[in-house]
């Protein structure tokens, strides 16, 4: 006597696995390829600077400042913010460091860092903030520099490389160590 | 004594018919234009300082800007204060809910923002759980169609060779019966 017996053809749900299996790679290469520019500030050090183009506050007489202009002079990048304490114990230091290096080719660059612009303002006439200052907008720059927080310093070269990253607030004998350090390089890209 | 037959009043009676239309259809003119001008006047806005819970319905959709997973609307810090004194200054100025959530995203970046926009790099964000859901939806339901539509196989069971299968079939029934003490 015959049987029947119900059977399934060999299974083809390994292609779906594969479909399922490359539809969640490809998502998880996208947000692999979102997050890939996110390398921390330390990091940075050794490479070229980021370029970037910053809005300046009000009181300043350009409107905004281009990082790639100030080749061949020392910048010195600084990130802040009103509502950060740290940023205090250095905020006269670098602006006494700004008046004292003006003439000898060197730029302090203040990137206001997820900051209300009335506190900002109040935070530099507070301290005498004098050197050019501006809102960091979309926090592109700060993406693009990778910090961690608030208050960072960066010391570019005269060739555009990030030469120093410091994380928390400097001290003045350490600043003028690398400023000096700095100043005394000739540019070897011009 | 007047009487209606009176030529004064005749004649004050055809004066009074004869200007009532005219008389009328002038002012009502003026009247309309100076409705249509007022109205074609831009209506000034009164500015009004916005409801706490108008600022929070805002807030409730950023994060703190120097907090991990703290809602704008809850966090308490100075920064947060100050924020949500932003939020309402741009209410007050007349933006709506989205402009100001427009503005803080274009001043900040989108990490300010509790959900991601549904544009650029974060699009992504939204549409892969989408297609995930789908591709799985579907893969269950060609699992569970091809299950309905499983196709009986015939197949023919020898338990020794040379025996035919209905001889070896109604051996093994019968055993069967026996031992089921049927017989």
């Amino acid at each position: 006597m015959e049987q029947a017996i119900p059977q399934r053809k060999p299974s083809s749900n390994k292609k779906y696995l594969w479909i399922i299996g490359i539809v969640v790679l490809l998502g998880w290469v996208a947000v692999m390829v979102v997050n890939m520019n996110s390398v921390e500030s330390t990091a940075m050090q050794g490479r070229a600077a980021p370029d970037f183009t910053m809005p300046l506050f009000d009181q300043f007489n350009e409107d905004e400042v281009q990082l790639s202009e100030l080749r061949g002079q020392v910048v010195v990048i600084n990130f802040w913010a009103s509502w950060c304490v740290e940023c205090y114990k250095e905020a006269e230091l670098l602006e006494q460091t700004w008046q004292a290096y003006q003439d000898q080719d060197v730029v302090f660059l203040g990137v206001d860092y997820l900051d209300t612009d009335k506190e900002a303002l109040a935070y530099m006439a507070k301290y005498g903030i004098t050197y050019p200052s501006g809102p960091d907008m979309g926090s592109r720059i700060s993406n693009s520099y990778g910090i961690t927080g608030v208050p960072e310093t960066f010391f570019i070269d005269k060739d555009g490389n990030i030469a120093h990253v410091q994380i928390g607030p400097i001290e003045q004998q350490q600043l003028y160590s690398l400023l000096n350090k700095l100043v005394a390089q000739p540019a070897q890209g011009m | 004594m007047y009487t209606s037959n009176d030529s004064n009043t005749k004649n004050l009676t055809k004066r009074s018919i004869s200007l009532t239309p005219y008389s009328l259809l002038l002012p009502l003119l003026a009247l309309l234009l100076a409705t249509l001008f007022l109205a074609s006047l831009p209506t000034p806005t009164l500015a009004q300082d916005p409801s706490y819970d108008e600022v929070n319905d805002v807030a409730s959709q950023m994060n703190c800007p120097t907090c991990v997973g703290v809602n704008l609307a809850d966090c308490r810090t100075q920064t947060c204060e100050q924020w949500r004194g932003q939020i309402a200054d741009l209410l007050a100025e007349g933006y709506t809910e989205q402009e100001v959530l427009d503005y803080f995203e274009a001043r900040y970046g989108t990490r300010v923002l509790l959900e991601p926009p549904a544009h650029g790099p974060t699009l992504i964000l939204w549409v892969l759980p989408v297609v995930a859901l789908l591709a799985g939806g579907i893969w269950l339901g060609l699992i569970m169609r091809r299950w309905n539509q499983a196709k009986p196989v015939t197949a023919s069971v020898s338990t020794e060779p040379g025996l035919s299968a209905s001889h070896v079939s109604d051996e093994y029934l019968e055993q069967v019966e026996q031992d089921l003490d049927l017989k």
